[in-house]
């Protein structure tokens, strides 16, 4: 599995404990320049040259299609309260996305996550955040996890470590995709 | 425009939507309805996000990266809230987590 991925993301997943799972779970993370250029700390571009030198992570500049289309959506989320407002970066992610075929977006970020259920154009894009990424790793038993407690106790640790907070009804939706 | 029959059970839901838009209930559209939840859920998000704050450390910092955090707690957008300080998305980021900001997720 390919997927592209965001800074927001990417800026809170290379301090989590658990963020090797992402390499269990994808084959290729696609890490496009206009994000990369986002990242100023040591630690988090040490960790994004150890992952392009294992070659799990591919550094893409984008298309000029994807820079057109990323401005046309930059620009009519703007005139859209259903989608809300949308900065370039997560335009382009999107984007390239669906340009690409890859589909797959890593990203927790609000406008990107329900863009999909409003635009028809990107309704084939699949938004995967790190609870998604660690239900697929409890699944697939790159995790231990023995009930749904200590499944619930790894989504708080990531949570309290990357302060993050996950509706109650996405932490139960995960739940119960976890007993299926 | 033609009258739409509604689940009666939905009536107070469209009521209240009804009350926010100014749009009378029989002629509330889906994308109406649509909006109503987005900006309902962004409102959400928001109000979340405002809990336990650290107020007095925004207070410190430097008028720039204030105007980010404000921008963060508005927006739900750490991308936009870096562009606002005029900082690397890591930096503001840092900030954040010091002035207790929990990103809100809902799927």
């Amino acid at each position: 599995m390919k997927g592209v991925i965001d800074t927001c993301f990417l800026v809170d997943w290379v301090d989590y404990r658990r963020r090797d799972i992402l390499k269990l779970i994808f084959d290729e993370v696609i890490l496009l320049s206009e994000i990369e250029k986002e990242i100023s700390d040591q630690k988090a571009r040490k960790i994004i040259r150890n992952w392009m030198d294992e070659r799990f992570m591919k550094f893409i500049r984008p298309s000029q299609r994807d820079i057109n289309e990323a401005i046309e959506l930059t620009t009519n989320s703007y005139l859209s309260t259903l989608i809300g407002e949308i900065h370039y970066a997560d335009a382009l992610i999107i984007a390239h996305a669906k340009n690409t075929g890859i589909k797959n977006i890593i990203s927790e970020n609000h406008a990107v996550l329900h863009l999909p259920e409003h635009h028809p154009l990107y309704m084939d894009v699949v938004v995967l955040t790190a609870g998604d990424i660690i239900l697929h790793a409890a699944k697939m038993g790159y995790i231990n996890v023995r009930s749904e407690d200590d499944f619930a106790n790894i989504l708080g640790e990531y949570q309290k470590e990357t302060k993050r907070k996950y509706s109650t009804h996405f932490v139960q939706k995960l739940i119960k995709e976890l007993k299926v | 425009m033609a009258t739409k029959k509604y689940n009666a059970s939905l009536a107070p839901d469209l009521e209240f939507i009804s009350r926010d838009t100014g749009l009378d209930v029989e002629t509330l559209t889906e994308k109406a309805i649509r909006e109503f939840i987005a900006r309902y859920k962004l409102e959400k998000i928001r109000k979340e996000m405002r809990e336990n704050v650290n107020w007095e450390y925004i207070s410190k910092l430097p008028g720039r990266l204030q105007k980010g955090l404000f921008s963060l707690l508005d927006t739900g957008n750490l991308h936009i809230a870096a562009d606002n300080a005029g900082v690397p998305i890591d930096v503001i980021n840092v900030h954040r987590k010091k002035a207790n900001i929990f990103m809100v997720v809902g799927k």
